[in-house]
């Protein structure tokens, strides 16, 4: 008899596979790595396709600097240019001009910002996979795969259509968040993420480049130069106008800035470099408050940063304003001030600026003594503090144990004693805490609770917990105390490392 | 390409699809280009040693085939009495033997030369000096064609077959030439008889979706062995015996008998590849192994592992050998002197040995193949000389024989001789070998079962845990098989159970599996012999 397949062997056949395909994609999806730490590569590259068709106008391009250093929603907000930024970490120039290829596909792109510094950057395969694993299947995606192939140290391709394969040894790391990390999106707008850090030890003579001394040994990967020419050619092909920045870093060198202003002038483009002196004057970038690192930004330089390329945007191109589209989301927006709100309060690190990012009807603040304040408290900080809400003199307090909660200058609970003392109570929202005040307590023992979850300061002086109460979730903790090497109170916010 | 990269399964599917478009005559055709195709991807340089020994055999064969046909028509005619038949059978046969030495001997000594040489670097250079010339002869120029051993021994059984007339020649080189490179048996074996893979192979090869999906899950399954099981064994038992390892005591017994399932994992899981990428087109491949470790003697388990390699110099090497003139002579010179159970040892001994070290030296070419042939030769000279005195000693001692202890007692006494081969080969040096049973049985620290040392030998503690329960997972289903075929028990059940099997099995094996960029390639065991 002769045998031969039969509809149901073949309806049988296609579902099994289809169930393969689902299941596949599925774990596939938890095994792979989320990359949504530093530059949240995965809700960049997510978001960007959620963007309507023809609503930005203009594309960042380029590394992490570029992550953290431009706001695309301030662009937006303040100034009307769409923009959206699919920088991400370490990304490599061939991937820079795919991806380019990509925003034009759905997008009216005219302008280009593209940050340089990977030019000078070996490439290295951790760096493909960082940007290409999670990023959508798409014709470019494609292509930047089978590109990356001719490089010596490439993984095969194969790893790249089936990330399975490369990172199927996952199973015994996996934790929750490689199953709801989609819930972790809270902080990219237009693919940019604020640093809400401020590093307080930027050295400007490292920042600044122009007393450098050339060193001819510098030069840039012939790889990346080879994507970077294709990407010019590219943007002269479709009219698009391409404009070269460096952020500022303190890697970065007179020898990488040169060979940059030979390229540009090469191609006739023009090249902003922020570790000038002239440029970090103009942007007004306060090298104190203005940093989370030593390459990177935080939201208040972002911000700088920002506002000058707008008014270059402005001054060369023309725009269409994007507050005025049916592109414009009332909701991103919203949520975007209150990001921004946090993150200002987070990068605050004077008293003076703490104090006016509290003036916030969202934030209740609960503060406890820690430590000695009182030796060195002056008019200048009662004043601020009364502005919160405080009533307590802390210079007559003499240190003795303190616990106060305030909100915007309204004044809910304040008590002092004699002895160390713990303070059991809610915010208004209802949310518990626990405070406790032990002056003559040891650093490692400064700490509070909110909802149950230990906040520690490691630090001891005046401890604030800043907390939204609108949107249930601690936004700041931070630490008052006088340093004694700059002779004034200073801000201290522990981070576990 | 081994049965585990994944140019091996688009190559199957590849072959598959053209197989069953192709019309059923011409099929066979089919796999013999894709058999010629996947030797030459292993490499194009290997294909004139499987040409040459399969045309040379071919030839021999069909030789002696034509002399044995001459002989049956010379005996068919009339007037000839018995002394004129013998002489006519005893010339063909003479003629007969030396096209099968001719074929024989060549054949053989390509095996040993590629097999053996490099053993030889050193004198032949040292020959080169002293004549002057400059000895920078290495290894390296040897060609060691894929599967080999397995081929030249597939053509030395059909050789040897049609010689003793237990075999028709075939008249077909295409034919002969699929039976020699058919691709599923050419990495591992089994090593097939022409009489029963070569009718196979001249089966009808029609399409059954059963059949087809059944030879897919056997496949999964060896799969599984291999990438989940074996893979992840080898990083542990890797760790234990590189040179500097910290291992003592309970980790090297630890090491001893995870070995055993390793070899076991490893090879089966290659063996039901091959048979399961074989009953895709509709053709059997026999059984390389019938649950090994159920064996209560070494004798047993020697029919049951590696069964076509035991069979293989059971059938052309031992009996030839205990049935030789030689052996008679030794055996009735030693009657005259020696009392008759001496006698019968010694004519056990030698075949036993020569068949033990060959099989030995088949493995392996270092002196550690060579001890682990000679370990074989003693234990079953052991088993077969003293096997029933033990038997009645036990007896006398009242231990019940018949009752399920005794025979695990057995099963585990079969398991540690095997794992004590394995001891021989596995380290790599016989030196080292040493170190790790003298450590074994003298160290003893059971504080490593509990306080992580385990997890310094190349597993993190979730990976040997996972080792384990697959351990356990396999031990299981080898129980199961023993009452019946598994992949039948799994298809009676209702279809999200099957289905839910299936899936669980594949994705065991993608999530689960030692393989990809962090782990090194990691190729079967049996594929180096």
């Amino acid at each position: 008899m002769k045998r031969s397949i039969n509809k149901i062997h073949v309806i049988k056949t296609v579902a099994f596979l289809l169930i393969f395909v689902l299941l596949l994609g599925s774990v596939t999806d938890i095994l792979q790595p989320k990359w949504i730490d530093g530059t949240s590569v995965t809700f960049v590259q997510e978001n960007f396709y959620k963007e309507k068709k023809n609503s930005i106008e203009v594309a960042v391009l380029g590394s992490s600097q570029l992550v953290y250093g431009i706001s695309s929603m301030r662009l937006l907000e303040n100034y009307g240019i769409s923009a959206y930024s699919l920088a991400t970490g370490e990304q490599p120039v061939l991937c820079g001009y795919f991806y380019l290829r990509e925003m034009a596909r759905s997008q009216n792109i005219k302008t280009v910002i593209y940050d340089v510094s990977m030019l000078y950057e070996e490439e290295q395969e951790s760096r493909f996979r960082k940007t290409i694993d999670t990023a959508p299947m798409s014709r470019n995606k494609l292509w930047m795969i089978l590109e990356h192939r001719n490089l010596s140290f490439a993984e095969s391709a194969r790893t790249y259509f089936f990330p399975i394969m490369k990172y199927h040894s996952r199973w015994e790391e996996l934790e929750e968040m490689d199953y709801h990390y989609a819930d972790l999106n809270t902080e990219v707008f237009k693919g940019n993420i604020m640093s809400p850090i401020a590093s307080q030890k930027i050295n400007y003579e490292k920042l600044c480049v122009d007393n450098d001394e050339i060193d001819a040994s510098i030069t840039m990967d012939e790889s990346e130069l080879h994507y970077f020419r294709e990407m010019v050619q590219y943007c002269k092909e479709q009219n698009i106008e391409l404009i070269l920045i460096k952020t500022p870093k303190t890697t970065w060198t007179k020898s990488a800035m040169v060979g940059v202003e030979a390229l540009a002038e090469e191609y006739q483009l023009p090249y902003m470099d922020f570790n000038t002196a002239e440029l970090l004057e103009a942007s007004g970038i306060d090298i104190e408050k203005d940093f989370w690192n030593q390459d990177h930004l935080n939201i208040r330089g972002a911000e700088k940063l920002t506002d000058y390329m707008a008014e270059y945007l402005l001054a060369n191109g023309t725009y269409t304003d994007g507050r005025n589209t049916e592109a414009y989301d009332e909701e991103e927006v919203r949520k975007y001030y209150i990001d921004r709100e946090n993150k200002y309060l987070q990068t605050s690190n004077s008293l003076e600026d703490v104090m006016t990012a509290l003036k916030n009807d969202r934030y209740e603040v609960v503060m406890q003594l820690t430590g000695d304040i009182a030796s060195h408290w002056n008019e200048n900080t009662q004043q601020l503090l009364e502005e919160l809400g405080v009533s307590v003199n802390m210079a007559e307090l003499q240190n003795a144990p303190f616990i106060g909660q305030y909100k915007n200058g309204n004044r809910f609970y304040e008590e002092s004693q004699e002895k160390e003392f713990t303070h059991e109570g809610t915010f208004s929202n209802g949310t518990a805490y626990e405070a406790t005040s032990n002056p003559s307590g040891n650093e490692m023992e400064t700490g509070a609770k909110i909802a149950g979850e230990e906040i520690g300061f490691q630090k001891k002086g005046l401890n604030f917990c800043v907390y939204d109460t609108v949107n249930n979730k601690l936004v700041d903790n931070f630490t008052l105390y006088y340093d004694e090497d700059r002779g004034d109170f200073n801000i201290y916010r522990y981070r576990e490392s | 390409m081994t049965f585990i990269e994944m140019q091996f399964f688009v190559f199957l599917f590849a072959a598959a699809v053209i197989f069953y478009i192709c019309p059923v005559k011409h099929r066979w055709k089919v796999l013999l280009g894709a058999s010629i195709v996947f030797y030459a991807i292993a490499g194009i340089k290997y294909l004139p040693f499987i040409l040459f020994t399969s045309f040379t055999v071919f030839l021999a064969g069909r030789k002696m085939g034509h002399i044995y046909e001459e002989m049956e028509q010379h005996l068919l005619e009339e007037n000839l009495d018995r002394k004129a038949k013998k002489e006519i059978k005893e010339q063909a046969k003479n003629r007969c033997k030396k096209a099968m030495l001719a074929a024989l001997l060549c054949n053989l000594l390509i095996l040993i030369i590629v097999k053996f040489t490099k053993f030889a670097v050193n004198p032949i250079n040292d020959l080169l000096t002293a004549l002057g010339q400059e000895g920078n002869f290495s290894a390296a120029y040897i060609i060691v064609p894929l599967g080999i051993s397995y081929y030249t021994f597939s053509c030395l059984s059909y050789l040897l077959d049609v010689y003793w007339k237990r075999e028709e020649y075939e008249n077909n080189y295409a034919r002969f030439l699929l039976y020699a490179i058919y691709f599923p048996h050419i990495l591992q074996g089994p090593i097939e008889r022409y009489g029963r893979l070569g009718k196979r192979l001249k089966g009808e090869f029609l399409f059954d979706y059963d059949r087809v999906c059944a030879g897919l899950q056997l496949m999964v399954w060896g799969i599984f062995k291999k990438l989940v099981i074996a893979d992840r064994i080898n990083l542990f038992t890797t760790a234990v015996y590189e040179k500097g390892s910290q291992a003592e005591g309970l980790i090297y017994v630890f090491a001893f008998f995870l070995d055993v399932v390793y070899i076991y994992a490893d090879f089966s899981g290659c063996m039901d590849i091959a048979r399961g990428a074989s009953q895709i087109f509709g053709v059997e491949l026999d059984l390389n192994f019938n649950h090994p470790f159920a064996s209560k003697s070494v004798t047993e388990f020697w029919r049951r592992w590696h069964m076509s390699l035991g069979s293989w110099f059971k059938d052309y090497v031992y009996y030839p050998i205990s049935t030789s003139k030689f052996v008679k002579n030794v055996a009735k010179s030693c009657k005259k002197h020696l009392p008759d159970a001496v006698t019968r040892s010694i004519v056990t001994a030698i075949p036993v040995t020569v068949t033990w070290v060959a099989t030995g030296l088949w493995h392996g070419t270092g002196v550690t193949y060579l001890a682990w042939g000679l370990y074989y030769a003693f234990m079953i000279f052991m088993s077969v000389s003293f096997g029933d005195l033990f038997h009645n000693l036990a007896l006398k001692l009242k231990i019940n024989t018949q009752c399920w202890s005794y025979k695990v007692f057995q099963m585990v006494r079969t398991t540690c001789i095997f794992a004590g081969g394995r001891l021989l080969t596995r380290p790599g040096t016989l030196g080292l070998s040493w170190h790790a049973l003298k450590s074994a049985l003298l160290q003893f620290n059971p504080w490593v079962l509990t306080d992580g040392t385990l997890y310094e030998f190349g597993l993190s503690r979730s990976n040997f845990n996972l080792m384990l329960v697959t351990v356990v997972l396999f031990g299981g289903i080898s129980i199961l098989q023993q009452k019946g075929s598994v992949r039948d028990m799994i298809a009676k059940q209702n279809l999200a159970v099957r289905w839910g099997i299936y899936f669980a099995a594949i994705f065991s094996i993608l999530i689960f599996g030692i393989y990809g960029s962090g782990y090194d390639a990691s190729s079967f065991v049996y594929m180096a012999y």
